[in-house]
């Protein structure tokens, strides 16, 4: 559902002045300007272009014989790589803003040693492509003069830093204020919420708390010039520093409501394997070559459609079961699946300049194939979504759907009213399949063994 | 957390007071004048701890180096 409009430029792409990307005939562009000639093809003759791609840290793209949007800025007009999904920080969990951090860090690092250095940190250059960071702007680089300090450092900070700390040392869930801070996390904002404890470590204390001080102290000061530098030892050091605390944050994927809800569900072994049968079969009726796993926890469904190379997005509102599907991808290398986090009553909506530099979870879809799988009787008892609105939101977001309804008998269910007033007297698997008629044609349908619960592959109208 | 946060804001100040510089860039991002007078703050601080890193790696290297071609000597004796 993106609505690029044909040869202009790309909301988020306008800030600058070195190029911006544009959309034409169904592919993504990136105009050089005139003003970046020498910083583009230091890039590229310095070999830092060519020894960056090898290492996989920045996408690909191909110089084009073709005409500019803005034809009398351009130098040249190269088609770039595409990255398939699209995401977030505020849709990371923590292992992937920390891996996100790192790979900015080791990029800077590696052009400093081409003679070149990124002149600017901002965390929207970060993409997950086959569930490994990768730097997605390449009019980032400058050529590196000794002497000036890092022009990006404050950026870096406020991207990164500050939300890791945040993170690590307050609350899993203050990565949302990336949603309200468009451009990362005021270091004062920081300062105040981190506890006393992170004082007591220099770097935290020198790159946030006394960084904050500083931005307020000279907030309304104009300051004497002088001819100090940073020296290029002095620069790495702070590289170093910053790469060094990134490494010692930690959070560990426990303790939240979903993390360990494989350890707590009602199925039988048999019903479990029943259940991951018709899923399987219900895939290969549908042949998608995308799937968005809805309320997918560690991504033991998400699987069954990644391993057969299907692109799956496996989406949980959980930061842990997040954390833990993403560390597992990490260390099996796998590639067809992405671990997001997603919170489906609030899916992230489009925001920054004119409500369109970043994009909302619906104009990124819709996916070939959605999975709702021990997913309806939350939104509908825990949240007191209609039917109606659940099949409308879905049919917005997939073209066919695999969908599980668990019935009131189901002791999960029974869970969730335990303290509460019952009044879904309309939760019925009639008033279910009537409502999802509206907007979806059902192929088919099967009950799992073992269980009260019912399977559906559903086809959008 | 108010004295801590009087404290560092002191530290702040009174380390600052001593010099207070700032340097041309040709960014199109702000870099934040703040940001940039800390920078220059810190970096010999950080410089040199760098260095010492450095030195300390390749110190165990060489160290380690000299162990291995011992323990090699040791076996091409043999």
């Amino acid at each position: 559902m993106i609505r690029f409009l044909e040869n202009k430029g790309i909301p988020g792409s306008f800030r600058d002045p070195s190029g911006f990307l544009f959309y034409r005939n169904g592919s993504i562009y990136r105009q050089v300007n005139t003003v970046y000639k020498n910083n583009y093809d230091l890039l590229i003759n310095s070999n830092l272009y060519k020894t960056l791609l090898d290492e996989r840290l920045l996408v690909s793209h191909e110089e084009i014989d073709t005409e500019g949007v803005e034809p009398d800025k351009a130098y040249k007009v190269l088609k770039v790589e595409l990255i398939p999904f699209i995401s977030y920080p505020y849709e990371w969990c923590f292992g992937q803003l920390k891996d996100a951090a790192l790979t900015t860090l080791r990029i800077q690092k590696m052009a400093l040693n081409y003679g070149m250095s990124l002149k600017d940190a901002s965390v929207y250059n970060i993409q997950f492509r086959k569930c490994k960071p990768i730097f997605i702007d390449t009019l980032s680089f400058e050529k590196y003069n000794e002497g000036e300090p890092w022009v990006a450092y404050r950026q870096f900070c406020q991207h990164f830093l500050a939300p890791l700390a945040l993170m690590s040392y307050k609350d899993i869930r203050l990565n949302q204020l990336f949603r309200i801070f468009i451009d990362g996390v005021p270091l004062d904002l920081a300062s105040n919420l981190l506890p006393l404890r992170t004082y007591l470590k220099f770097s935290l204390l020198s790159h946030i708390h006394i960084h904050a001080k500083s931005q307020d102290y000279f907030a309304d000061k104009a300051v004497k010039k002088n001819n100090r530098k940073m020296s290029r030892l002095s620069f790495l050091g702070l590289i170093d520093s910053l790469e060094a605390i990134v490494n010692t944050m930690k959070w560990e994927a426990k303790g939240t409501e979903w993390s360990d809800y494989y350890q707590d569900t009602n199925y039988t072994s048999n019903g479990f394997g029943h259940k991951k049968e018709i899923v399987t079969k219900y895939l290969e009726k549908s042949k998608p070559n995308t799937v968005w796993d809805l309320g997918a926890n560690v991504g033991i469904f998400s699987r069954i459609a990644s391993d057969r190379g299907i692109q799956t997005l496996s989406f949980d509102i959980d930061p842990a079961a997040v954390e833990k599907n993403y560390l597992r991808c990490a260390s099996q290398n796998e590639v067809n699946i992405l671990p997001l986090l997603c919170d489906l009553t609030n899916p992230s909506p489009s925001i920054g300049w004119g409500n369109e530099e970043r994009m909302s979870l619906l104009e990124r879809g819709p996916a070939d194939t959605l999975f709702a799988l021990a997913l309806i009787h939350h939104l509908v008892i825990s949240n007191n979504l209609p039917f109606n609105k659940i099949a409308k939101f879905l049919s917005n977001i997939c073209k066919t759907l695999i969908i599980e309804f668990i019935p009131k008998n189901d002791s999960q269910v029974k869970r969730l009213l335990t303290n509460r007033e019952d009044i879904f007297p309309d939760y019925t698997c009639s008033a279910f399949e009537h409502e999802f008629k509206k907007y979806f044609k059902i192929r088919d349908s099967e009950k799992i063994k073992d269980s009260e619960r019912t399977l559906y592959l559903m086809e959008k109208i | 957390m108010k004295q801590t946060c009087y404290l560092t804001k002191i530290m702040f100040i009174s380390i600052i007071s001593c010099f207070v510089f700032y340097q041309d860039a040709n960014a199109y991002l702000d870099p934040g004048t703040g940001s940039y007078v800390l920078q220059m703050l810190i970096a010999g601080l950080l410089g040199a701890l760098f260095f010492i890193k450095l030195s300390w790696k390749r110190m165990k290297i060489f160290i380690s180096n000299l162990f291995s071609k011992d323990k090699d000597d040791k076996i091409f004796r043999e």
